[in-house]
């Protein structure tokens, strides 16, 4: 009963309190201004990759690898931030898959995969070294070195995290990623004919955090 | 119960509000993302086949002559046949697996590559080097003839192999993939006398 009587009061003081709180506080002048402009805006981050003359990026083909003059080549893209927000450029490498495809005479004879070809069972990513350059200056040159076995995939942004970091692109800047393939003649021999390695090269463009 | 259930609740809430103000881990709320998709290396094919000149059938077994003599001979012809997606340079080389060396070095051979004269003379030092376009083959013949009359060459026997292997360098250029094709043969010389 008591408890009841002193919760009571305490509602009572404190509506009386807010009562007198509310008048005590009120002005007396009042001034409205409008400012009729203000608006949010939210910044964009977006980004093209071309070649470096302007036309549209073209992928890397090589059918004839394991001819004189295949063994070695590059392909470079230019990234720009078209966007207004600044970003941090980065870059891997994803569905690398390495096909056997058919197997022919002199190649079943090294190739003890002819029985079972299939994907991931090819040779010839294994015998490729891949390195990616950048051109601003700021970075070691190559970034990344790795061979392009499908167990390779994840050193490209690995070795992008650590020997690149975060390549900072303001709005408007460009940069050029080149990446160059390149095998040794006594690296192989009959085991990689008709073999494939396909790739998908990734850039993203995270923004800045403020 | 039901207040401190909600006061633990308010702390965790709390401090989880706190973590991620300063671990700013939702601050990278845009991202674009380009592909350069498929890029593709693929390897191109060496490989070549001796064939019938009939049918096409797979061919290895080559001269088989029993009771050769002097002045006789034998005509034989395979097709070699590129099966890959490189132009071939072959280079035709022959060597002895067994028998006897004296009737080995006394059998002649003519060869004619696509019906041009490519060869003529001993058969173990048969050699001549041609090219087969990615889409080709080539034709060859040859005509195996014992001229000697040695009676000593009576009776013998003379196996060899002759060798089509691809050429390592082109016109210059290294080539990294080979394939080599082997056809065995088989003499057996008959007898004969001097004057007969």
């Amino acid at each position: 009963m008591k408890e009841h009587k002193a919760i009571q009061s305490i509602f009572v003081i404190s509506f009386t309190l807010a009562i007198v709180g509310y008048t005590l506080t009120q002005s007396l002048f009042r001034d409205t201004e409008t400012s009729s402009t203000s608006q949010f805006v939210v910044g964009t981050l977006d980004m093209d990759v071309l070649a470096p003359n302007g036309s549209a990026a073209e992928s890397i083909s090589v059918t004839n690898f394991g001819t004189a003059d295949s063994l070695s080549g590059s392909k470079t893209w230019k990234i720009t931030n078209v966007g207004s927000l600044p970003g941090e450029l980065s870059m891997s490498i994803l569905n690398l898959v390495n096909n056997e495809n058919d197997c022919n005479e002199p190649e079943s004879l090294v190739d003890t995969t002819c029985a079972d070809p299939g994907a991931d069972l090819g040779e010839l990513g294994a015998v490729i070294t891949a390195s990616v350059f950048l051109d601003d200056g700021a970075h070691p040159d190559p970034v990344v070195v790795s061979n392009l076995a499908t167990a390779s995939q994840d050193n490209f942004a690995l070795q992008w995290a650590t020997n690149a970091g975060k390549v900072l692109l303001p709005a408007g800047d460009s940069i050029e990623v080149q990446l160059v393939w390149s095998s040794d003649a006594n690296a192989f021999e009959n085991e990689i004919q008709s073999d494939s390695v396909i790739f998908d090269v990734v850039f993203d463009l995270a923004q800045v955090p403020v | 119960m039901l207040f401190t259930r909600i006061k633990q609740a308010a702390r965790l809430v709390l401090v989880t509000a706190v973590i991620l103000l300063f671990s700013q881990a939702t601050d990278a709320d845009l991202l674009d993302r380009e592909e350069v998709v498929a890029n593709t290396v693929r390897a191109t094919t060496l490989d070549f086949s001796n064939r019938d000149t009939a049918n096409e059938t797979g061919k290895s077994l080559f001269f088989s002559v029993h009771g050769l003599i002097p002045t006789g001979f034998q005509v034989e012809s395979v097709r070699i046949k590129n099966e890959g997606e490189l132009p071939v340079t072959y280079q035709l080389s022959v060597s002895q697996t067994a028998g006897d060396v004296a009737l080995c070095n006394a059998l002649q051979v003519r060869v004619l590559s696509d019906w041009d004269t490519k060869y003529t003379g001993g058969v173990l030092e048969a050699s001549f080097e041609t090219t087969v376009p990615h889409t080709g083959s080539s034709d060859l013949v040859f005509a195996l003839s014992l001229d000697d009359t040695s009676t000593s060459l009576t009776n013998m026997t003379c196996a060899f192999n002759i060798m089509i292997a691809s050429a390592t360098v082109v016109q210059g250029k290294t080539v990294f993939f080979s394939d080599e094709e082997v056809l065995q043969n088989q003499v057996a010389t008959g007898v004969w006398s001097i004057g007969e």
